[in-house]
């Protein structure tokens, strides 16, 4: 082969790699609402409103990417929401009610998302119960206990100006949640990537027999990745109290649905063997342009509802499709 | 230097009502093909999960080198030198060549896998075995099932182990992928492992195999050197049928006579 060739071929293959990447879509529906968005208003592409959409975006990234490890793995956590809930209202009710210190209050909490995460990962792999219906179970059982906790009403925060500025506060003129959800999210990404767990996570997702044979534990990988990502979702549900200044038993309601769409829509298979963080990121990027743009447009808020079910749909629809292309265009 | 072998003792399974194992005894010595035949439920597959550490026996014992091994896991067949290689069980599809060969042994360096590492030498071992595929960094769904078939083999060839367990190896592959598995058999064979050979057919295991023993109705109905045996007699005892030897050599001397 001649050296133009080579590096013909090299180009080529480099183009085609962008082009089969699992973020493409993603990319491709990011590019497209900002278009739109911005043809539609010149409120939309001002750094302010940018940084309020990653802002608000921040919490269900961080727990979509502990999410995509449970779910590249073949399970799913549906009580993500109320483990979120949990989190905030649990870390305000050892803080203001048992009048604990912040830190001794949040180690705790965050202790008891990791043991939710434990339970939910053990009952499904250990009993062999599809997770599915274990964590509607913890949806449920879980929320309830957050309402029980708070009595049903909001709790306000022990006030701490250093925690609220460290998950609050702003710096360079982007939030502080920004900073943390790209730090959050790099490392999971870079574990997901790069370590033998994440290596571990798609081979099970992939083919879970052929995982075993080959001498992974696959229980342990499974429930350690309901553990990662029980326990990001309590902290984002700290850091959300740290920022609001108080938690209210509501908060993470229909979380799930957002999480799992952003997965899906970051070219995730939700049947597991395949996703990326940055995908999932960017998924949650793309949910939280939309809200923002029906917003800007003086869209009623319930449409919101409406659109991310529709994006869940679409993803998932698209993400089979070009699977099964793939696939033919194999064979 | 003394020989390596791999031996069950007396093994024994039942699934409910079946007995799908009665006292087994089975041995296999480094540096032979060990071709296992059997009707479909004679206990082919029991035997090998056994050995591999997917399923427990209810009793008996696998010995390695005179020592009662404990394989209660997969991981503890693998540390005792015995792989496995399933059919359509052993690959993940969705990852790419290099993976797979490593796969549940990735290769690493402070915490994080080194692809490029594993890429390299999963090339090397493929060229080792003279298995032809462009590049580690397929997707294993896009190859051809005698590829997927050597990269399975590949595998349990680079955990190093002793003993390597096919199961149907050559079953849904074209002739010339067949040939190619049967050549890394004997290759590997000659290279001082010890082989166990699962298969139906039985011009594979004449042409590779150094023994057969057959198994019916979840014992062991014979054992034969490969040498020293003809079809009729191995197809007599996978069939458990004396008359059809006898019925079969009837023909044959009626047509010898009637030359």
């Amino acid at each position: 082969m001649s050296n133009k060739a080579k590096r013909l071929d090299r180009h080529e293959t480099r183009i085609g790699r962008i082009l089969r990447a699992e973020e493409f879509g993603v990319v491709v529906a990011i590019v497209g609402i900002v278009i739109v968005a911005m043809s539609l208003t010149p409120n939309f592409a001002v750094g302010t409103n940018i940084n309020t959409i990653l802002q608000q975006v921040s919490y269900v990234a961080i727990c979509a990417a502990g999410m995509s490890l449970v779910i590249i793995c073949g399970e799913i956590d549906l009580s993500i929401g109320s483990i979120y809930g949990l989190g905030a209202v649990m870390y305000t009710w050892l803080s203001i009610k048992m009048d604990w210190p912040i830190i001794p209050s949040i180690v705790v909490t965050l202790m008891l998302g990791v043991f939710l995460g434990w339970l939910n990962g053990y009952i499904s792999v250990k009993l062999n119960i599809p997770s599915f219906v274990v964590t509607l179970a913890g949806l449920g059982a879980l929320r309830g206990a957050t309402l029980l906790i708070s009595e049903g009403v909001p709790i306000y925060a022990k006030e701490s100006k250093a925690f609220s500025g460290l998950v609050g506060g702003s710096f360079l003129g982007i939030s502080a949640q920004v900073y943390w959800m790209l730090a959050l999210c790099t490392i999971v990404g870079v574990v997901l990537a790069k370590t033998k767990f994440g290596s571990d996570l798609y081979a099970i997702g992939g083919n879970k027999v052929a995982a075993q044979n080959a001498g992974i534990n696959v229980a342990k990988v499974k429930i350690q990745s309901f553990m990662i990502s029980s326990f990001l979702a309590t902290w984002a549900g700290i850091m959300l109290v740290g920022w609001l200044g108080s938690s209210n038993p509501l908060t993470g309601q229909g979380l799930e649905l957002l999480i799992v769409g952003a997965i899906a829509v970051g070219g995730a298979s939700l049947f597991g063997g395949s996703g990326t963080i940055l995908g999932a990121t960017l998924g949650a990027i793309v949910g939280g342009l939309i809200t923002n743009v029906l917003v800007l447009t003086g869209v009623n808020g319930n449409w919101t509802f409406v659109a991310n079910g529709l994006l869940i749909l679409a993803a998932v629809v698209i993400n089979t499709l070009v699977a099964q292309k793939r696939k033919t265009l194999r064979t | 230097m003394t020989t390596t072998t791999l031996k069950a003792e007396g093994l024994a399974k039942r699934y409910g009502g079946v007995q799908a194992l009665n006292s087994v005894d089975f041995e296999c010595k480094a540096g032979e093909v060990v071709a296992l035949m059997g009707d479909n439920g004679a206990g082919k597959s029991t035997l090998i999960r056994i050995l591999c550490g997917a399923t427990k026996a209810d009793s008996g014992q696998i010995v390695i080198d005179g020592s009662v091994r404990t394989i209660n896991r997969p991981q503890d067949a693998i540390a005792n030198g015995i792989s496995v290689v399933y059919q359509d069980l052993a690959l993940v599809g969705s990852m790419d060549v290099a993976r797979n060969v490593f796969l549940g042994h990735e290769l690493r360096r402070f915490g994080f896998v080194r692809i490029m590492k594993m890429r390299e030498e999963a090339k090397v071992l493929l060229d080792q075995l003279k298995i032809r595929i462009s590049s580690t960094k397929l997707q294993v769904e896009s190859l051809s099932g005698g590829q997927r078939q050597c990269i399975a083999i590949a595998r349990a060839v680079r955990l190093g182990s002793d003993f390597v367990l096919l199961d149907e190896p050559t079953a849904a592959l074209g002739p010339e992928q067949q040939a190619n598995v049967l050549r890394i058999v004997t290759e590997l064979r000659d290279a001082g492992k010890g082989i166990v050979l699962i298969s139906h057919n039985i011009d594979h295991v004449l042409a590779v195999s150094d023994r057969i023993v057959v198994m019916r109705a979840g014992q062991v109905a014979g054992i034969r050197n490969t040498k020293e045996t003809t079809r009729q007699e191995i197809v007599s005892l996978i069939v458990g049928d004396q008359s059809f030897v006898k019925h079969n050599l009837q023909n044959q001397s009626t047509e010898l006579k009637g030359e």
